[in-house]
């Protein structure tokens, strides 16, 4: 099982290297889709039935929402630049890394349990040897890895959505790796989260697609302010109205 | 508990009702504000029946909503109960100025928050605190979708990058604080085998994580070097859903960032001078920019956001302490700054509305005509700084000295006076000779009876109603006389000119159609109702000038009071979280 469990969060990795990397939009959403679903599963021990069925609700409908709102024409995304052989050379790197550093908490972790008034119930997972916290800590460090461009530069609404739904998940991942167990109601509530987070970038890619045509973000269409850039004739500037107009 | 989830229910049915009826327009529109209205309504009642008591430490596992997953307290009533009262005056402003068109958005928007935010104050475990104060942060796409126009994608993009990257840090955070603080108990106590050592790594870490949960509420608030957001989300959003996009929607998060901080960080007391001394300089840099981009900007939206911000980052003093003692202060600071920067974000919204203008220069004389709105910013201001004795002036005085030793303690609390000077210039801004945009604004006069809203219009062509019945006026009276009461409540916005002849023709044959067909009883009682309704509607509009003066000046009296400490606001934000004893609080 626990075997199983760390192949999910390779898994997770590998959806996410298609998520940031792909250059066709809904190949993109496919890929945080799985990352979704997956990253709510790689835990020891495993939530229980109801949990894991809110999450696998949240993530699908998150999913389903931003693929109908890549159906209007328009939704070409560019993808990352580095392509899918930069996105795994980075992921390889970050996943090594991540999995080390689990591995070398969890040895300070493993001296510890049962002698500290918070060694209990800290990490036990990690601190039992399992393999299953380390593969979540290192699918956590590639989504980080990999989600950081998207979220802090890029101009793409897509790119950067999916961006931010990595990095709900790499939190996720974190917390199942560091946590002593899962309460169903925190799992409910990421699973609301996670849908409400995914209708929203559903939303904005509908409104960008919708206004602009494309995905791309402009801002410059925001300063519209008055005072900067106000013209001779607008120096008491007021609306027209109807009866101005008669 | 059945209080809580009522509350959350209706709020949450609410938004959805209200989200679905506003987006179609027509009398889904109407029907989707009512019961958006009568759902923000009840939500403030029911705010009012929470339980206060205290939250237990050492509440039984089962106990509380969602088997125990949701726990009232005392200032979760008190947060959600003002922040319903003051979303009630702002939908109320909203729609004197824009009729239903001006609520579309803020409406569900509100209420989604207000059901996002519940759920992160009362949580009672921080993973699903935080979440949910994503999720209220989620909220504000609502709004800025509603309004459309220029640079709302924009906008809404940078909205939803912090309500998710917030709760992403602190999830983080929470998660790993216990694992930190669990090697640094190990490197500090005394070992059998040997003597103390420091808290090495382990508390390099925690600090590190201290600093995380600050830029998490740094990014909320829009601190600086993270300000470049807020101007920009005046510019798109409309200026009366700036009070829940800047005000309210910050609390949830930087509740539970403070709750991580006194439940995980401050309680092993390291020594973290190197960090309290980033955010403190922080502070203190934004508080001094933010108070002179305020005075010399001459967009009203602009210095608000400004003022906003300044006030906004005196909660992170809460977090540079890290000191449990701060908890109390840092929360009572919270409330205090969403109430009191609704009022001035409202008292700008309406100064903006009826003058026509954004530019502060141009507002010059706007006093001598708004005299009800200059009482409002007037309080508002009191409100925002407080006085000797009032919550408002401790909880200043409190952060300060808690996350500075002297002599910069006293630097902060001047630094946070430095936004005075742009609330005086407002108000002696106002005094002066009026402008012409100013002049021709409506004067706050209340006037009984009959005043008119609108020069009278001729309209060729329209002198016999459009279902052949007989001639009406061939000159058609100013919008608001006697005898529209049916149309006005047909229609969504004002009458003016032409177009609201068509309405009034089209309400009337409307009317006469509505008589005929239904029994005689029935229409007599629905077209008295309408009738009221209508009455009520027109002396609404007719006074809406004073109205919406007078709903910021309730405002304003809301924040002082906040300000002042009413409903022992103090000792309800002392409370303890409503975090449950378990490994990740030990």
């Amino acid at each position: 099982m626990t075997a199983t469990l760390a192949a999910v969060a390779v898994l997770v990795a590998g959806g996410g290297i298609v998520a940031v990397s792909a250059r066709e939009p809904r190949l993109a959403a496919l890929g945080t889709l799985v990352v979704l679903v997956g990253s709510g599963y790689v835990a020891d021990p495993l939530p229980e039935a109801v949990a894991l069925a809110a999450r696998l609700t949240g993530a699908v409908l998150a999913g389903y929402l931003i693929w109908v709102a890549l159906r209007r024409p328009g939704a070409l995304t560019a993808g990352w630049q580095i392509g899918w052989p930069g996105a795994t050379v980075i992921a390889v790197a970050a996943f090594a890394a991540g999995w080390l550093a689990a591995g070398a908490l969890g040895t300070e972790l493993a001296g510890l349990t049962g002698e500290g008034p918070s060694a209990a119930g800290v990490a036990t997972a990690l601190a039992s040897g399992s393999p299953v916290p380390r593969a979540a800590i290192g699918a956590a460090a590639v989504l980080i890895a990999l989600a950081a461009a998207p979220v802090l530069v890029a101009r793409d609404v897509l790119r950067m959505g999916i961006g931010l739904l990595l990095l709900v998940s790499a939190a996720d991942l974190v917390r199942h790796a560091l946590a002593a167990g899962s309460d169903p109601v925190v799992e409910l509530g990421l699973a609301v989260v996670i849908a409400l987070s995914g209708a929203a970038v559903a939303a904005l890619v509908s409104a960008s697609l919708r206004t602009h045509g494309d995905l791309q973000l402009r801002t410059g269409a925001g300063r519209g302010a008055p005072v900067r850039h106000r013209s001779a004739d607008e120096a008491h500037p007021r609306r027209i109205r109807s009866d101005d107009a008669a | 508990m059945t209080v809580l989830l009522a509350l959350l229910g209706i709020g949450a049915l609410g938004a959805a009702g209200s989200a679905w009826g506003l987006a179609r327009g027509g009398r889904a529109a109407r029907l989707g504000a009512v019961g958006g209205a009568l759902a923000l309504l009840v939500v403030a009642i029911l705010a009012f029946g929470l339980d206060s008591a205290p939250v237990s430490r050492t509440q039984p596992a089962g106990g509380g909503v969602l088997d125990g997953g949701l726990s009232a307290n005392g200032y979760l009533r008190l947060v959600v109960a003002l922040w319903a009262l003051d979303a009630i005056l702002v939908t109320f402003v909203a729609w004197l100025s824009g009729g239903i068109r001006g609520v579309r958005g803020l409406l569900p928007a509100t209420l989604a928050a207000i059901v996002g935010g519940t759920v992160a104050l009362a949580a009672t475990d921080l993973t699903l605190g935080a979440a949910a104060a994503g999720a209220a942060g989620l909220a504000a796409l609502v709004a800025l979708v509603a309004a459309g126009g220029p640079g709302f994608v924009a906008a809404s993009y940078r909205e939803l990058r912090i309500s998710l990257l917030g709760p992403v840090l602190l999830i983080a955070a929470g998660a790993a604080a216990p694992v930190a603080a669990t090697l640094v108990l190990r490197d500090v106590s005394a070992d059998v085998n040997g003597p103390a050592v420091g808290p090495g790594e382990a508390g390099a870490l925690m600090g590190l994580l201290a600093l995380t949960i600050a830029l998490a509420i740094a990014v909320r608030t829009g601190v600086i070097p993270f300000h470049v957001r807020v101007p920009r989300l005046a510019d798109a959003a409309s200026p009366l859903a700036l009070p829940l996009l800047l005000a309210w929607i910050p609390i949830p998060l930087s509740v539970v960032g403070l709750n991580i901080v006194d439940q995980l960080l401050a309680p092993l007391a390291l020594p973290h001078e190197g960090e309290t001394s980033l955010v403190v300089a922080v502070v203190l840099f934004t508080l001094l920019a933010t108070a002179l981009a305020a005075f010399l900007q001459d967009d009203l939206r602009h210095a608000v956001g400004y003022l906003v911000i300044a006030d906004g980052a005196l909660v992170l003093l809460g977090l540079a302490a890290l000191d449990t003692a701060a908890w109390g202060p840092a929360r009572s600071w919270l409330i205090v700054f969403a109430a009191s920067k609704t009022a001035v974000i409202a008292w700008s919204a309406v100064a903006e509305a009826r003058f026509e203008t954004r530019s502060v220069p141009d507002l010059r004389g706007w006093l001598r005509r708004s005299p009800i709105l200059g009482a409002a910013l007037v309080v508002a201001t009191v409100a925002t700084f407080g006085i000797p004795g009032w919550v408002a002036f401790a909880a200043r005085g409190d952060l300060a000295s808690l996350a500075a030793g002297s002599p910069w303690d006293a630097l902060l609390i001047l630094a946070g006076f430095a936004t005075l000077p742009t609330y005086l210039r407002l108000l002696v801004l106002g005094t002066g000779p009026a402008t012409s945009a100013v002049s021709r604004a409506a004067p706050e006069r209340i006037v009984r009876g009959w005043r008119p809203e609108a020069l009278p219009v001729e309209r060729e062509g329209a002198l016999r109603s459009s279902d052949g019945g007989p001639a009406l006026a061939g000159s058609e009276g100013p919008a608001g006389a006697s005898g529209r009461g049916a149309a006005e409540v047909a229609g969504d916005e004002p009458f003016e000119g032409s177009q609201g002849t068509e309405v009034v023709d089209r309400a009337r044959a409307r009317s006469r159609r509505v008589l005929a067909t239904s029994s005689a009883s029935a229409s007599h009682a629905m077209a008295r109702g309408a009738r009221l309704v209508g009455r009520l509607t027109r002396a609404m509009r007719r006074d809406g000038t004073e109205l919406t003066a007078a709903a910021v000046l309730a405002l304003a009296i809301l924040a002082a009071l906040t300000s002042w400490g009413a409903l022992d606001i103090a000792g309800a934000a002392a409370q303890p979280a409503p975090i449950v004893a378990g490994p990740a609080s030990d």
